[in-house]
C-alpha cells in the first residue's frame, strides 16, 4: 500500500502529528501494535464495571491550541478540573490544597502565616516562569551550533524574550532552571509538609531526588499546563485518559486518516539514505516517503532501523540517551470510598491528589533507595480517586484509585520483576496508604500492578520512563533527544520523530507531535496552517 | 505505625465574619457583601448615594477590621520602620500617624499604609496586603519583634462632619483637641479604645481601634449616640466615591504592588504615582534608596495624574488619547463627584503627557443608552489633587457639624 | 584629613594579596589587614593548612605580577595515586593513567583532552568581569562574545557536546566515557571536592570543567606544588605587595567596614583603631563581608535575603596525621613526599558518602584526598562530605569519630599507617568558618553552581565585584569566577576597582 505519510504508534503524539498531517491533505496511516489506540493515554477495563486510566492519569499539559485545532471536544473530549489535593503526615495532620484562594490562605495560615505570604510570592514566581516557557513549547528548538538563518533567528527570539524579562527575572529564570526543588522551596516556605506537597511535582517521572539540582525545572514541566486558562490546574479527562486519544483518533478519521491496529512495526525500510516505508511484523509492507515515529529515539533507531544507515555519532548519542524509569503504577478497583485518618468528613480536597509524607527528606530517602536498585521503602505516591468526580469509571458507589508510585527501579538490584516482587512492591504501597486509610485494604476488589519493567513491556515506554526519557538539561531543548537532531528530523531523509523523546518532552502534551507535523509539512512545501500561531 | 491524632478541622469556605458582623448583618438591608481579605464586608447596606452623602453631611461608620495590621516593637523598631518606609520616620513623634509607602530594591512601590507610633519603641503598620514576610526580610538582623495583629484589633472608621460632635456626646473629653494624624486613648462603653484622627474620606473623621471582644459594645454606644448626629452605617461603594474625591490611591485599582505583578513593567515608582513628597532621600539607608536616587534624577516614564473631564459621564475604564488619535494612557478610577460637581478621574499617562504636555487630551467614554452603545470623546485636563478639600478636615477644634 | 591609604584589603588570602599587588603596582597605596598572624589565608598556616594542595595560579596573573615562574610552574605536576577497592593504586598524571586496561586509558586520555579544550573555551570568562544582567553594554559583552567564539571554534561536534554536558552530572558523563572505578572516582572527586553535590547531582560536570580550566604548561586541572611548598607561593605574593609599596599588617582583625554618605570610608579594627581609605576590598566571604562587617542596615531587604540564602555549606574537613615513618602504599612501595593520594574507589562510593551528608550525618567512609610531606612527616587529608551543619554539632566526639573513620579508610590504602600515627588534628568546616572568614566553612565561599556563577556570583545584585555601598568590593572566592587557588577573583576585583577610579 502506498501512502503520503506513515505514523508509527497511535500514542497521543503520533495521533496529534497524524491529525495535523491528514488535515493538510496527506494520505496518512497510523500503524499501531496494540488493538487499541492511546499508547500511554488509555482507558482499559481489566475487571467488569471498572475503567482504569492505566498509565497517565491526569490532564493539564495537553496544549489548548491542539485541543482546539483538532476539535477534540467535538470528538468527545471533556476535561474536568479537580478540586484540590492534600498531603497527610505521620502525626495525623494534613495540609490541604484548595482552589478557593481564601480557603487556601486560611489553611496555609493554620500551618504558618509566613507560608501564607510565601505562597503568594511563590505562585507568582512560578507563574512568571510559566509565561516565559509557554510560547517555547510549540516552537522547534534552535540548534545553537548551526549557522542557518532560521536557527539564528530562533535563538535570537529566545534571547530577546529572555532579555525582555528584565534583570531580576532573568536571574530568577537561570536559578529556576538549574536549582533543586528543595532549595527553591526553602526560599518561600518553612512548613515541611507544605514543601513536601509541592516538591512532588519536581520529581514525578524523573530519576532525581528533590535535593538534586535541576528539579525546579521539572516542577515547571508539571505546572506549565492549564485547564481553561487556569495555569497550573489539573483535571480528569472524563472516561479516563483514553478519551483524549480516542477523541484524537476520531478527529484523525474524520480528516480521512486510517488507523491499522494490531500492526506492530518490524523495521523501517531505508534506501540511499531515504526512508521508503515500513515493514510490519506480519510481513505487510507499506510505502511512503514520509514516516514519522512516535516511538522513543532508542526504539526507533536501535530496535527498528538498520544501524549502518546511521552516522556513528548519532548512534552513540541515541544509545547514550537516558531513560531510567523511576516510577510504577497501581490501579485499584475499590468496593467503596475509603476514609482517611485525620481528614474531616466530605473534605473537598479528597477529590484531588493525595500524598502521604512528612517532609522532603522522606522523598530524598525514597530516591536513595532507588539509586541502590530497590523500590522505596517509603515511596512517594500520587493517589487520586477520580470516580468521586467522574461517574463513568466505576459502578455507582464503587470507586477507582489511581496510584502513581515513585521510586521504583527498572532493574532490581536483587532479582527481577517477577510476580512475587510485584506483589511485594504493591504491598509496600498499600501498607503505606493503610497507615492513613484503615479501610483501604479491605475495599480492594481488583488491582493492576505495573513496575517500570511492566510499563516498558506493556506500553512501550523504554525502561518505564513516563516521559520517554529523562527531563534533565542534557536532554532538553536543543539537546533532546540528540544534539544536532533536535528538530524532529533524523539522519535518514523522510524519517521523523514525534514522540516525547523530542522537545519539549513528556506528559500528555501533544506538543512534540504538533511540532513534528509542522516540520514535516514545511519540508513537503505545504503552506502551514496549524490552526494556531506558534 | 498508624497515623492517629485527631483530625484537624477543615478550614471553612466562604467569607469570614468579622468582629462587627452581627451588627452589619442587621444593617445590611441590601444583603450585598464583598470579599475584603476573606472577610464579609458590606458593599452597599441601603443606597449608595445616601451613604455617600452621609460621609459629606453627617457621619458614617465603616468596618475596617480586615485591614492588615502589624505590631513592630523593640529597641530597633524605629530603625526598622525607617528602613522600611521612604519617609523619615524619626520625625514622627509618639502619638502620631503618618501615611507612608514602601519600595522594593528597584524603587518600585510595594504597598502603602499608615504607620502609628505609640512610643519610642512601639509602632503599628496598617495596610491592605499581607506584608509579614516582607517585614521580616526588612527586619532581619535587627532587635525587633514583628507580630501580625490583624485579628487582635477591630477597627471602625467614623467619618463625617458630625463625627467629632458625636464622640463628644459620648463624653470623650478633649477629643476636639486631637489634631489630624494624632492618636489618643479613650474609654467608650467601658472599653478601651484608641482613636486616631485619620481616614480615607478627606473629611473630618476618626478611626477607632479596640479589642474584638469590645467591638459590639463600642458599636452600640456609637450608634446610640449617633441617633442625634445622623450616623449612618455605610458600605465600600460609598467610601470608594469619597476616596476618589479625597485624592487617595487604591492598590490593585490605581497601582499594583511590585510584589504582585507578573510583568516587571507593571510596577510603579513613587515618582510615577506623584508621591515624591513621601520620599526622603536624605535620611539614612532605606529599602530602595539607591534605586530611588537614580529614578529621582530623570522624569518618570509615565505618571498617574488626576484629571477633570468635560460633561457628566464618568470615564470608567476609558483610554486616553492625545489629539483624539494617539493612545497615551488609561483611566483607573473615575467618578462624577456629587459634592464637587465635577467629572473626575485618575489616569496613567505615558511621558510626556500629563507632565510637559497637558493640552489636547481626550478620554474615550462608552455610553449605553437603552442597550445601544455610543462612543464619545470627551476633553480632559490634568488637575491638582485632591478634588475635595474642606477646612473642617483639619480644623482643630472642629466645629460641631 | 586626607586618608593615608588609597585602598584597604580585608584579609591576606591569596586573592587579597593578588588584589593588593595589582592595586599597588598601579601606584595605589595599599594596606592589607589580616586577622591571623600570617598572610596566605587558607594556604597560609604552615602548622595546619586548610588548602595543602594549591591549584595553579592563573599564568596570566603570575605574569602580570611578575612572579617567579620557575618556582610556580617548573615544578613537576603531582603524581596521583587513586585507590580502588583492592589491588595496587592507579597512577594518574594529567591525561595519562596507568594501572587500567588500555581501552580505558585511551578513553580517559581522549576525555581528558576534550574536557581540557572545552574548559579552555569556558575559561575565556575567568578573567573577565561578568556583564551586568539585562543592561550590559557592548564592552561588557566582549568577554561573553569571546567565550561564544571559542566555543564555536571547538567545532560543531564538541560545541554541541559541551552544551549537552554542561549542566549535566559527572556520573553520567564518566559512566558513558570511562565506566565507574577508581579512575572515575578520581575525576568525580575533582568534580565534587569542596562542594555539596554528589557525582549524580546535575551540575557536577561544570565543577569538573571549572577545575579543568586551571591550566599550566603541564596540562589542565592540576594541583601544583610550588617549589618550596605553598609557603613559597604566599611569600612570593606578599613580597610582590611589599615591593610595590604595599603594607601587610597581620594580627589585625577587622571588626567593621566604615561607611560615610553611602560610601566605604575605611575600617575599624577589633582593637578600636580606625583606618580610613576610599576603597575597601574584602577577601572575606560575601556573607561575612556584607552581614558581619558591613551590616545589613546599609543593604536592601531583598539583597540581604539573597545573601543569606546563598548556598555555602562547607563539606570538607581537614585532618593532619603525624606519622613516625613514611606510609607504605598498598601493594608496593612507600608513599613519596608530594604525591597526591585519592581514596574514592568509585563514583558510587562518593555518592554513598554524599548520601549521609545530605541528612547532616558523617559518612562511614568519607572520600579522601591526601598529600604526604616527607620533611614534616605529615599526612594532610581532606575528607569530603563532612557537613558544616552536622547533626549534633561538631563536638570533640564527632571529630574523634571522623578521625577514626578517616584512619580506617586510610589503613586500607596505606596498610599499617594507623599504628605509626603519633599525633593528629581535625579541622571541621565550622572551624574553617571561625578561622578564615568563610561563612559555612566553604572552600569556595559558596557553591560553584550555575545559579551562583558569572553574573549570579555570589548572588544576583552582588556580582561584578562592586557592592551596593560605593567603594566596597568583593575580591574573594565568593566573587566571580570562584574558588580554588587561581587568584582570578582578586585580580578581576582590583581591575574593576581601578577602572571605576573615581577617588
Amino acid at each position: 500500500m502506498k501512502y503520503d505519510a506513515i505514523i508509527v504508534g497511535a500514542g497521543h503524539n503520533g495521533l496529534t502529528a497524524a491529525c495535523f498531517m491528514a488535515r493538510a491533505g496527506l494520505k496518512t496511516v497510523i500503524v499501531e501494535k496494540e488493538d487499541h489506540v492511546g499508547g500511554a493515554a488509555v482507558s482499559l477495563s481489566l475487571t467488569p464495571g471498572w475503567t482504569y486510566s492505566n498509565c497517565s492519569y491526569v490532564c493539564s499539559l495537553l496544549r489548548p491550541e491542539i485541543i482546539r485545532a483538532l476539535e477534540l471536544p467535538k470528538h468527545g473530549l471533556q476535561v474536568i478540573p479537580y478540586e484540590g489535593g492534600a498531603v497527610f503526615d505521620s502525626k495525623g495532620d494534613y495540609f490541604a490544597y484548595m482552589s478557593d484562594h481564601d480557603a487556601l490562605r486560611r489553611e496555609l495560615i493554620r500551618h504558618s502565616p509566613r507560608d501564607a505570604d510565601g505562597y503568594e510570592r511563590y505562585s507568582r514566581a512560578v507563574m512568571r516562569q510559566c509565561k516565559f516557557i509557554k510560547p517555547l513549547l510549540l516552537r522547534t528548538a534552535p540548534d545553537p551550533a548551526s549557522m542557518k538563518p532560521r536557527d539564528i533567528c530562533e535563538l535570537l527570539y529566545i534571547l530577546k524574550r529572555f532579555h525582555n524579562l528584565g534583570p531580576r527575572e532573568m536571574a530568577e529564570t537561570v536559578r529556576f532552571w538549574t536549582m533543586s526543588i528543595a532549595e527553591y522551596l526553602d526560599q518561600y516556605f518553612e512548613t515541611p509538609m507544605i514543601k513536601a506537597y509541592i516538591a512532588g511535582s519536581g520529581i514525578i517521572g524523573t530519576g532525581l531526588g528533590p535535593y538534586s539540582p535541576g528539579t525546579a525545572y521539572v516542577l515547571l514541566h508539571h505546572y506549565m499546563g492549564e485547564v481553561d486558562g487556569a495555569i497550573g490546574a489539573w483535571g480528569f479527562a472524563r472516561g479516563g485518559m483514553g478519551s483524549i486519544t480516542q477523541a484524537m483518533a476520531r478527529s484523525f478519521e474524520a480528516s480521512g486518516g486510517e488507523i491499522r491496529m494490531g500492526s506492530g512495526l518490524d523495521h523501517f525500510t531505508v534506501r540511499d539514505g531515504k526512508v521508503r516505508g515500513v515493514v510490519l511484523e506480519n510481513g505487510d509492507e507499506l510505502t511512503a516517503e514520509t514516516v514519522v515515529s512516535g516511538m522513543d529515539v532508542r526504539r526507533t533507531f536501535v530496535d527498528h532501523t538498520d544501524e549502518k544507515e546511521l552516522p556513528a555519532d548519532f548512534v552513540k548519542g541515541v544509545k547514550r540517551y537516558r531513560f531510567r524509569g523511576s516510577s510504577g503504577k497501581l490501579n485499584i478497583a475499590l468496593d467503596g470510598m475509603p476514609t482517611f485518618t485525620g481528614a474531616p468528613k466530605d473534605a473537598s480536597f479528597l477529590r484531588g491528589d493525595l500524598h502521604f509524607l512528612d517532609d522532603m527528606e522522606e522523598i530524598e530517602r525514597a530516591y536513595d533507595d532507588w539509586k541502590d536498585g530497590k523500590w522505596s521503602a517509603s515511596p512517594y505516591v500520587d493517589f487520586l480517586i477520580p470516580t468521586q468526580i467522574d461517574p463513568t469509571m466505576a459502578p455507582p458507589g464503587k470507586h477507582y484509585a489511581t496510584i502513581f508510585v515513585q521510586y521504583a527501579p527498572y532493574e532490581l538490584a536483587n532479582g527481577e520483576w517477577n510476580d512475587a516482587n510485584r506483589e511485594a512492591f504493591a504491598e509496600t504501597v498499600i501498607s503505606k496508604i493503610e497507615r492513613h486509610s484503615r479501610d483501604f485494604r479491605k475495599l480492594i476488589v481488583h488491582k493492576e500492578i505495573r513496575s517500570p519493567k511492566d510499563i516498558e513491556d506493556q506500553v512501550g515506554l523504554t525502561e518505564g520512563n513516563i516521559f520517554q526519557g529523562e527531563l534533565t538539561f542534557d536532554q532538553l531543548l536543543f539537546n533532546r533527544p540528540v544534539p544536532g537532531y533536535a528538530q524532529y528530523r533524523s539522519p535518514i531523509k523522510g524519517l521523523y520523530m514525534c514522540g516525547s523523546s523530542t522537545h519539549p518532552g513528556g506528559g500528555v502534551m501533544g506538543a512534540p507531535g504538533a511540532n513534528a507535523a509542522r516540520e514535516v509539512l514545511s519540508d513537503l512545501g505545504h503552506k502551514i496552517d496549524m490552526g494556531f500561531s506558534a | 505505625m498508624q497515623a492517629t491524632a485527631t483530625s484537624a478541622p477543615l478550614v471553612h469556605l466562604g467569607l469570614e465574619p468579622g468582629p462587627f458582623h452581627e451588627r452589619l448583618v442587621a444593617h445590611n438591608r441590601q444583603r450585598a457583601w464583598m470579599n475584603w481579605m476573606g472577610y464579609a464586608s458590606p458593599s452597599v447596606l441601603d443606597t449608595v448615594e445616601f451613604e455617600y452623602f452621609a460621609i459629606r453631611n453627617q457621619s458614617t461608620l465603616f468596618d475596617i477590621s480586615p485591614m492588615c495590621k502589624y505590631a513592630i516593637t523593640g529597641p530597633d523598631a524605629e530603625s526598622v520602620v525607617n528602613r522600611l518606609v521612604t519617609r523619615d520616620i524619626r520625625k514622627l513623634k509618639p502619638g502620631r500617624v503618618a501615611y507612608c509607602i514602601w519600595c522594593d530594591e528597584d524603587g518600585q512601590v510595594v504597598d502603602d499604609g499608615t504607620v502609628f507610633r505609640y512610643s519610642a519603641t512601639e509602632f503599628r503598620l496598617c495596610c491592605q496586603e499581607p506584608q509579614l514576610s516582607w517585614l521580616e526580610d526588612i527586619a532581619w538582623g535587627f532587635d525587633v519583634e514583628i507580630r501580625d495583629v490583624t485579628r487582635e484589633i477591630a477597627g471602625l472608621a467614623l467619618q463625617g462632619p458630625t463625627s467629632c460632635a458625636l464622640l463628644k456626646d459620648l463624653g470623650l473629653a478633649g477629643i476636639e483637641t486631637l489634631k489630624p494624624f494624632g492618636i489618643a486613648g479613650y474609654t467608650i462603653a467601658g472599653a478601651e479604645v484608641s482613636i486616631s484622627r485619620t481616614g480615607f474620606t478627606g473629611d473630618l473623621g476618626y478611626e477607632l481601634w479596640m479589642e474584638p471582644a469590645d467591638a459590639l459594645a463600642v458599636w452600640d454606644a456609637l450608634t446610640a449616640a449617633g441617633k442625634l448626629r445622623g450616623l449612618r452605617v455605610i458600605g465600600y461603594e460609598a467610601l470608594e466615591m469619597a476616596r476618589i474625591e479625597a485624592g487617595f490611591l487604591l492598590p490593585k485599582v490605581d497601582f499594583l504592588s511590585a510584589q504582585t505583578v507578573l510583568r516587571a513593567d507593571r510596577a510603579s515608582t513613587p515618582y510615577e504615582l506623584g508621591l515624591d513628597w513621601l520620599v526622603a532621600l536624605d535620611k539614612p539607608h532605606f529599602n530602595g534608596r539607591r534605586a530611588l536616587l537614580e529614578l529621582s534624577k530623570k522624569p518618570p516614564r509615565r505618571k498617574l495624574v488626576a484629571i477633570e473631564i468635560e460633561r457628566d459621564k464618568p470615564a470608567h475604564n476609558a483610554l486616553v488619547y492625545h489629539r483624539k488619535t494617539r493612545e497615551v494612557g488609561m483611566v483607573t478610577s473615575a467618578l462624577w463627584s456629587p459634592t464637587c460637581k465635577r467629572n473626575i478621574a485618575y489616569a496613567w499617562l505615558d511621558a510626556p503627557y500629563g507632565q510637559t504636555v497637558a493640552g489636547d487630551l481626550w478620554v474615550e467614554i462608552y455610553l449605553q443608552k437603552e442597550i445601544r452603545w455610543q462612543r464619545r470623546m470627551a476633553r480632559c485636563q490634568p488637575v491638582d489633587k485632591p478634588f475635595f478639600v474642606h477646612p473642617r478636615r483639619s480644623a482643630t477644634p472642629p466645629a460641631d457639624y | 584629613m586626607s586618608p593615608r591609604y588609597d585602598a584597604i584589603l580585608i584579609g591576606a588570602g591569596h586573592n587579597g594579596l593578588v588584589a593588593a599587588a595589582t592595586l599597588a603596582r598601579k601606584g595605589r597605596k595599599v594596606l592589607v589587614l589580616e586577622a591571623r598572624d600570617h598572610p596566605g589565608g587558607m594556604l597560609g598556616d604552615p602548622a595546619f593548612r586548610v588548602a595543602p594542595l594549591p591549584y595553579a595560579l592563573r599564568p596570566e596573573i603570575a605574569k602580570a605580577l611578575q612572579l617567579d615562574q620557575t618556582m610556580l610552574y617548573k615544578a613537576k605536576p603531582l603524581d596521583v595515586l587513586s585507590f580502588g577497592a583492592d589491588g595496587p593504586p592507579l597512577r594518574v598524571a594529567g591525561g595519562l593513567a596507568t594501572g587500567v586496561d588500555i581501552a580505558t586509558a585511551e578513553a580517559y586520555a581522549a576525555l581528558y583532552a576534550r574536557l581540557g579544550r572545552q574548559a579552555k573555551a569556558l575559561g575565556a570568562m575567568l578573567l573577565e568581569t561578568p556583564p551586568s544582567l539585562g543592561k550590559a553594554n557592548l564592552s561588557e559583552m566582549a568577554g561573553f562574545a569571546r567565550m561564544a567564539l571559542k566555543m564555536r571554534l571547538l567545532g560543531k561536534t564538541e560545541m554541541r557536546d559541551l552544551l549537552r554536558i554542561i549542566l549535566s552530572n559527572a556520573w553520567d558523563l564518566l559512566n558513558d566515557e570511562i565506566g565507574d572505578g577508581p579512575l572515575a572516582g578520581l575525576l568525580a572527586l575533582d568534580a565534587t571536592l569542596g562542594g555539596a553535590m554528589g557525582p549524580r547531582s546535575p551540575g557536577t560536570v561544570l565543577t569538573l570543567l571549572y577545575r579543568m580550566a586551571s591550566h599550566s604548561p603541564h596540562g589542565h586541572g592540576l594541583r601544583l606544588m610550588p617549589q618550596g611548598s605553598p609557603d613559597a607561593l604566599v611569600t612570593a605574593l606578599a613580597d610582590c605587595v611589599k615591593a610595590a609599596g604595599g603594607e601587610i599588617r597581620t594580627g589585625a582583625p577587622v571588626e567593621r567596614i566604615l561607611v560615610e554618605g553611602d560610601r566605604a570610608a575605611g575600617v575599624r579594627l577589633a582593637s578600636g583603631e580606625e583606618i580610613t581609605a576610599p576603597l575597601v576590598l574584602s577577601n572575606a566571604s560575601p556573607k561575612t563581608t556584607l552581614i558581619t562587617l558591613l551590616g545589613v542596615a546599609h543593604l536592601d531587604g531583598e539583597f540581604v535575603r539573597r545573601c543569606r540564602s546563598m548556598a555555602s555549606k562547607g563539606m570538607v574537613s581537614r585532618l593532619d596525621f603525624d606519622v613516625a615513618e613514611p606510609p607504605a602504599v598498598r601493594c608496593g612501595g612507600a608513599l613519596l613526599s608530594g604525591q597526591r593520594l585519592v581514596v574514592a574507589p568509585s563514583m558510587q562510593a562518593i555518592e554513598t558518602a554524599f548520601n549521609a551528608a545530605k541528612y547532616r550525618n558523617l559518612p562511614d567512609r568519607p572520600a579522601l584526598e591526601a598529600v604526604y610531606d616527607g620533611a614534616t612527616r605529615r599526612l594532610s587529608v581532606s575528607a569530603q562530605f563532612t557537613p558544616y551543619d552536622l547533626a549534633g554539632g561538631w563536638t570533640d566526639e564527632a571529630k574523634a569519630k571522623l578521625s577514626a573513620s578517616v584512619l580506617a579508610v586510610l589503613e586500607e590504602a596505606l596498610p599499617g599507617i594507623a599504628s605509626t600515627v603519633t599525633g593528629s588534628r581535625v579541622m571541621s568546616p565550622a572551624d574553617i568558618e571561625a578561622g578564615y572568614g568563610a561563612a559555612g566553612g566553604h572552600w569556595h565561599h559558596g557553591e560553584l553552581r550555575v545559579d551562583q556563577l558569572l553574573m549570579l556570583r555570589p548572588f544576583d545584585g552582588a556580582a561584578r565585584y562592586r557592592m551596593p555601598v560605593a567603594g566596597l568590593y568583593l575580591c574573594g572566592a565568593g566573587a566571580h569566577p570562584g574558588g580554588d587557588i587561581s587568584g582570578a577573583a582578586g585580580f578581576n576585583a582590583a581591575r574593576a576597582a581601578l577602572r571605576d577610579g573615581g577617588h
